[in-house]
């Protein structure tokens, strides 16, 4: 059931005491234009056999549409304590910072050190070395919502405790209707390879929820069940094929409490019995300027990964709705230019019947599988 | 007989009313020769304080001779009169009538007026019997204004002195004790206000006086009294009626400039009905946030914060049982059922000495005692919620009973909302009154009061929350004499919320918190003269906090049971406080408490690390304590002073100095307060709470006291306020002490007050200016917030503006009007956006450096009342109105949320439209 916002307002007013959802407006208010600018780092120490990328950017308004401010020409180092042996991190451009392996040792604890271009000096704490149980499975069900993806997990030890994770998911989308031409510089070309026509497109994107879990009430160290994702019933996600790799992080308890924090700070405020908000501070610090706050939490763990698949079929009935009609379009320049240049249709094929040649066309959404997003180029992993 | 009639009667009589009682001291020597009645009488009143009333014409052709010497005037004028056709009488005020042939009575016989009356009171007749005073004695239940009522045991003369009077105010229609009215003698300003129960107890000189009797809502009453030794009388009060013929009613209420008693707001049902209110239910909370001084955070809260206090400093009673959520439906509605409520009085700077345990204020709830006369109901239906009260004696005139219940058919609402959001979701509430008071005898009451609510809620989740409040009190009233009388007190309270999810089998859980107080206090009130009155008493507390029991709910469930220490603690406090009349213009009130709190085992205490941050990482030892061993103490006086001095009849200034201890605290890190908050009794590691207030007043009326205006200034300092850490955990926290850090709190401000008690328009309108700040500057507790500096409190709103108006236009019809206005509440905004983890993500600004935008809601009402026969078997009444008129959306917060990666910002309003609201009350 769709409404309008002041519509929301109105049928909210007959039950708002009871769901105490009141009335919800988009608000920004004016006093928070200074730009602070402060030092962000993202990323962990890989302790398994991957890359370690460190991002270092830089903080900006919350007005401010320019999505990106790396942090450039700065010296990134690990540092082992003890034996003062140190890392050093390439940078590879757009403000990350890579070393192939490190060695890193379980029973050692390790820092970052940082110094930016203008002098400024960054470290973190000392961090211990946390491994990752392997993932037991990703699992999903389904019911009348939708699908849900889950975690599984366990840690015979009883040691891991407290989980972080991120996926991947990347999709296969069809258009509506597969092409055989195509319209380029006002005039319409027959394609001549069919994988090139926009028809099959493959969305990638990063979760962008904290997904937090903790064991340390439980028995015994075992997540199961726990919700990564939850795809809406006849989403374009599962229209075809999908798939996600999930990423599973170990955190000693007090990163658990930053993204915790940072969670309860950026997802779950504005419930009337919500916490505040609350200023807070990782354990990476400004030596140069005590005073000076970095965003961002230093863990070392291995980022053990796991891979599924959902096909469409699995799902069924799964309608991911369009509204696609075709229309027929005369093969002269002048309807050519009117409906493909003019009006944006896109020829899908072509037939021939008195008075001559005529073009079947619908709108460019439902030609273009690029248009919701995504490229025509299959991921190297896709089966 | 027709009441006007029986007036004038009245009058005539009263002017008779006179005593037996007359002065036989002075002797005097006289010396007539057929002298006229006119030269007797002019050398008799030359020689004496006695007039005489006699008509002339009946004695032009007396003559009199007498010779005497060293006689009294009765000896004389019985020799005068002697063998003759003349009757005199003298009366107490040392007036002799003399007439012809009839004797002039001067007193009335019984029931004279008032056929009901006579066998209740012996009253005005002769009193010779039972001299020692202490025995039941007839009382006079005083109900004319014009008669003469005589007190105590009259001597031969009127012996100089004071002696006491005590006695009942009661409602004459039901005959409930009317609580808070002023009885006092106008011209020299000794007064008393009745005391729960409605009874009061006053000293004055021997003779003649005029009482008056003022109430919020009666008419005014006038009483004269002979009072001659201790004796008793009772007040019976008439409703404010206005007749259908205009009738031009004075009032004069002037206890706020002669009380000594400052920050003292008393709001009567009456008063709080007239207020319009979301959903059109009286709500007693809602009335009290109009008050100077009163602020919430927001509108989905009945926590209030009186004068820069947390919502956790406020004792808030229920007959003296303490309600530690007043609030249905996340605060929508107050925990408080209108039509079982008499009165409110808020006390916020001079907390009388008796009370305790709270930093702020007291919010004392009382609620009324029963018909004493007829079975009687009341009741409502409302959008949402639906009550019903029953009162009426069960032992005539003896024992009287309310019992009152409400609930809510929100449930039914959402059911029948087609939205599947509204559908899954759950909200209800009921609550339950019952109050039952006794009367053994005049010396002896008992009342028991009997509270109950439960809510229960889920909100489009699977996650269902409850929390109920249960409440008994028995009190025992005893008046050991006519100057002393005691009230013993004991009672059980209990809050306790679940949470509850079923949702997931693995994770399923049921999250329980309790808290208990067993409570016993015993209060004396001695009236040692009459210019000091004493009260006493000890008052004790036994807390049970089970603060968290984690369970797994269902075979399959892996949660583990968590279940946080149980803890308890004993506080108790003795108390003495004076009011001592210096003069007729200066009046000091003193009081002590000493107060004392005991941590008692079983309990596992941790040690910290001294001049380390109390964290998990710096505990030194857990010591195990046994059951019942005593942890630690902590104890202090606390002073409770205030002054006022009178500049003239309509004006005074008043003064207060006030401190106060509190030992248990609730603890919350969302803005409002919520019905999973915390409570947390003093421990080792977390020390009490303790404030300090010092405020000053001047208050003044105008035209005969119908307006009342004051100013009051306050400024207060707050040690030990409990904040949390960024990032805390409450719940389920064994070791709370390490999320929750000590700061300094100050708070001050001004209040200005502007009320009309009675006439057509009435209403008052308040303005208060008041900061509230807190610091936390030290490092060994954990990280400073906002550099050390003060920052300002969640409830810090400097303006606040309230005007409550009500215009009666005729007797049945009125219109109501509310207009608040408000500073917006700091919030903590989020000062620079950066990406981490594949989204954006928010770091916020210093802790409450901003503010969401100002607060500004109008609401109207009207109330059509039926018809006013008064022998109907139903009254009823509809009212209507809007809330939030102007329907702006006042922001309850703003918030952002990250969504699809990207930072959103939100305001968020409860009530972001006018909302319109239809009621219908009944009574029989």
């Amino acid at each position: 059931m769709k409404m309008s916002k002041s519509k929301t307002c109105k049928s909210i007013l007959l039950a708002a005491f009871i769901l105490g959802a009141g009335c919800k407006e988009r608000y920004i208010p004016k006093e928070i234009a200074t730009n602070y600018s402060y030092l962000v780092v993202d990323g962990f120490l890989n302790a398994g056999n991957d890359t370690t990328t460190i991002t270092l950017t830089r903080s900006k308004t919350l007005e401010d549409k320019n999505s990106f401010y790396p942090e450039l020409s700065a010296q990134v180092r690990v540092e082992e304590e003890g034996s003062g042996n140190m890392f050093t991190l390439d940078e590879i451009g757009n403000g990350k910072y890579q070393v192939p392996l490190l060695p890193l040792n379980p029973s050692r604890k390790y820092r970052l050190n940082i110094r930016i271009s203008n002098g400024g000096v960054y470290q973190s704490d000392f961090v211990v070395v946390k491994n990752s149980p392997p993932i037991d499975s990703i699992s999903w069900d389904q019911n009348e919502e939708g699908v849900t993806i889950y975690a599984n997990t366990h840690d015979p030890q009883d040691s891991s405790r407290y989980y972080r994770f991120e996926y991947t998911e990347t999709w296969e989308h069809h258009a509506e209707y597969s092409a055989l031409y195509d319209y380029k510089n006002g005039a319409v070309v027959y394609i001549a390879d069919p994988d090139s026509n926009h028809y099959k497109c493959w969305t990638t994107q990063r979760s962008t929820d904290i997904l937090l879990a903790s064991t340390a009430r439980l028995d015994k160290d075992v997540l199961y069940k726990f919700p990564l994702r939850k795809i809406l019933r006849n989403a374009e996600e599962i229209s075809v094929k999908y798939s996600t790799i999930v990423t599973q992080y170990v955190l000693t308890e007090d990163g658990y409490q930053y993204w915790n924090l940072l969670k309860k700070n950026t997802e779950e405020l504005g419930s009337i019995f919500g916490p505040q908000p609350s200023q807070q501070t990782g354990n990476i610090h400004c030596i140069s300027n005590p005073e000076e706050p970095v965003m961002g939490y230093l863990s070392a763990t291995t980022g053990l990964k796991k891979r599924i698949y959902i096909n469409n079929n699995e799902v069924l009935p799964w309608q991911y709705p369009r509204n696609c009609q075709t229309i027929t379009v005369d093969a002269i320049p002048d309807s050519i230019q009117w409906y493909f240049g003019m009006l944006g249709y896109s020829p899908i094929d072509s037939v021939t019947a008195p008075p001559g040649k005529k073009y079947n066309a619908s709108q460019k959404p439902c030609v273009y599988c690029t248009f919701t997003g995504g490229t025509t180029t299959k991921p190297s992993f896709w089966p | 007989m027709n009441p006007v009639r029986k007036n004038i009667l009245f009058i005539f009589f009263a002017v008779l009313v006179c005593a037996k009682g007359f002065s036989q001291e002075k002797l005097i020597s006289v010396s007539f020769d057929q002298s006229t009645f006119e030269d007797v009488v002019k050398d008799l009143e030359s020689k004496t304080d006695f007039h005489f009333y006699y008509d002339p014409i009946q004695f032009d052709s007396f003559q009199v001779s007498i010779h005497v010497v060293d006689k009294s005037v009765p000896y004389i004028l019985k020799q005068i009169f002697q063998g003759t056709d003349y009757r005199f009488s003298i009366d107490s005020h040392d007036r002799i009538y003399v007439v012809k042939r009839l004797e002039i009575l001067t007193t009335l016989p019984p029931g004279f007026f008032d056929k009901r009356s006579r066998k209740d009171s012996l009253a005005y007749a002769n009193i010779t019997a039972d001299t020692s005073g202490e025995t039941d004695k007839p009382t006079n239940t005083a109900t004319s204004e014009n008669k003469l009522y005589e007190i105590g045991i009259k001597g031969l003369q009127t012996k100089p002195g004071s002696a006491i009077i005590t006695g009942y105010v009661k409602d004459s229609k039901n005959g409930e004790p009317i609580i808070g009215a002023a009885v006092y003698v106008e011209n020299t300003k000794t007064g008393t206000v009745t005391d729960q129960f409605g009874y009061f107890t006053l000293t004055l000189s021997r003779g003649r006086h005029q009482l008056k009797i003022t109430s919020v809502g009666m008419k005014d009453a006038r009483r004269q009294i002979m009072l001659y030794s201790d004796g008793k009388l009772n007040i019976e009060m008439f409703d404010f009626i206005p007749s259908l013929k205009a009738i031009v009613v004075v009032a004069e209420k002037a206890s706020n400039v002669k009380g000594v008693q400052m920050g003292l707001e008393k709001v009567s049902i009456r008063t709080i009905k007239q207020v319009p209110v979301v959903f059109g239910e009286a709500d007693v909370l809602r009335v009290v946030l109009t008050l100077p001084g009163v602020t919430s955070v927001g509108e989905a809260s009945t926590g209030f914060n009186v004068r820069g206090g947390a919502a956790d400093q406020n004792l808030i009673l229920f007959n003296d049982a303490t309600v530690y959520n007043p609030s249905h439906l996340f605060g929508f509605f107050s925990a408080f059922n209108p039509d079982c409520v008499q009165d409110i009085e808020l006390y916020k700077s001079s907390i009388p000495e008796k009370y305790g345990g709270r930093l702020s204020s007291v919010l004392d709830v009382t609620t009324r005692n029963g018909n004493k006369k007829k079975i009687a109901g009341t009741g409502g239906i409302g959008p949402l919620t639906g009550r019903f009260t029953l009162e009426g004696p069960i032992w005539k005139d003896r024992t009287t009973f309310v019992i009152g219940a409400r609930t809510s058919y929100s449930n039914w609402i959402l059911r029948n909302l087609h939205n599947d959001e509204f559908n899954k979701s759950k909200a209800s509430f009921y609550d339950a009154n019952l109050h039952i008071s006794h009367e053994f005898n005049s010396k002896n009451n008992l009342y028991i009061t009997g509270y109950i609510s439960k809510d229960q809620f889920k909100l489009n989740s699977d996650t269902t929350y409850g929390y109920s409040n249960r409440n008994l009190s028995i009190k025992w009233k005893h008046i050991f004499n006519s100057k002393f009388y005691g009230i013993a007190t004991t009672g059980i309270d209990n809050y306790q919320y679940d949470v509850s999810s079923s949702a997931n089998p693995v994770n399923a859980f049921d999250l329980k918190f309790k808290i208990s107080q067993y409570n016993a206090r015993f209060d004396f009130s001695y009236a040692a003269s009459a210019k000091h009155s004493l009260d006493f008493g000890v008052t004790s507390v036994l807390y049970k906090l089970d603060p968290g029991s984690l369970n797994p709910v269902g075979d399959k469930s892996l949660v583990t049971p968590d279940i946080v220490q149980p803890e308890q603690g004993l506080e108790t406090a003795v108390y003495v406080g004076d009011k001592f009349d210096i003069s007729s213009k200066l009046s000091i009130n003193i009081g002590l408490r000493y107060s004392m709190f005991n941590y008692i085992g079983p309990h596992d205490v941790n040690s910290y690390a001294e001049g380390l941050p109390k964290e998990e990482s710096n505990i030194t030892d857990t010591t195990h304590y046994n059951k019942g061993n005593v942890i630690n103490t902590y104890r202090g006086p606390e002073y409770r002073v205030s002054a006022r001095f009178a500049i003239n009849d309509v004006s005074s200034i008043k003064a207060s100095y006030n401190t106060t201890r509190q030992y248990i605290h609730s603890i919350s890190n969302t803005a409002s307060i919520s019905p999973t908050d915390i409570w947390k009794l003093s421990d080792p590691n977390i020390k009490p709470q303790l404030g300090e207030q010092i405020s000053l007043g001047y208050y003044h009326n105008f035209r005969s006291n119908t307006i009342e205006t004051s100013v009051e200034v306050y400024y207060k300092n707050i040690d030990n306020y409990l904040d949390y850490k960024s990032g805390a955990t409450l719940i389920l926290n064994h070791h709370l002490e390490t999320d929750v850090m000590n700061t300094k709190g100050r708070a001050y401000g001004i209040e200005f007050l502007l009320k009309r008690t009675t006439g057509k328009l009435n209403g008052w309108i308040s303005y208060a200016y008041s900061r509230t700040e807190l610091k936390m500057d030290d490092p060994s507790v954990g990280p400073v917030i906002n550099h050390g500096n003060y920052y300002p409190a969640n409830y810090d709103k400097p303006n606040n503006l309230n005007v409550i108006a009500n215009y009666r236009f005729t007797h049945r019809f009125s219109m109501s009007m509310n207009v608040v206005y408000s500073t917006g509440r700091p919030i903590t905004l989020p000062v620079a956006v950066f990406d981490l983890a594949g989204a954006q993500r928010l770091y916020y600004s210093d802790r409450n450096a901003y503010r969401i935008p100002d607060y500004f809601r109008m609401d109207f009402s009207m109330t059509l009342e039926g018809n006013h026969k008064v022998k109907q078997w139903l009254h009823s009444s509809w009212s209507a109105g809007v809330y939030n008129l102007s329907g702006r959306k006042n922001p309850y917060s703003i918030y952002f949320v990250q969504e699809n990666g990207v930072i959103h910002g939100y305001k968020l309003s409860i009530f972001g439209t006018a909302i319109p609201f239809i009621t219908y009350n009944f009574k029989f």
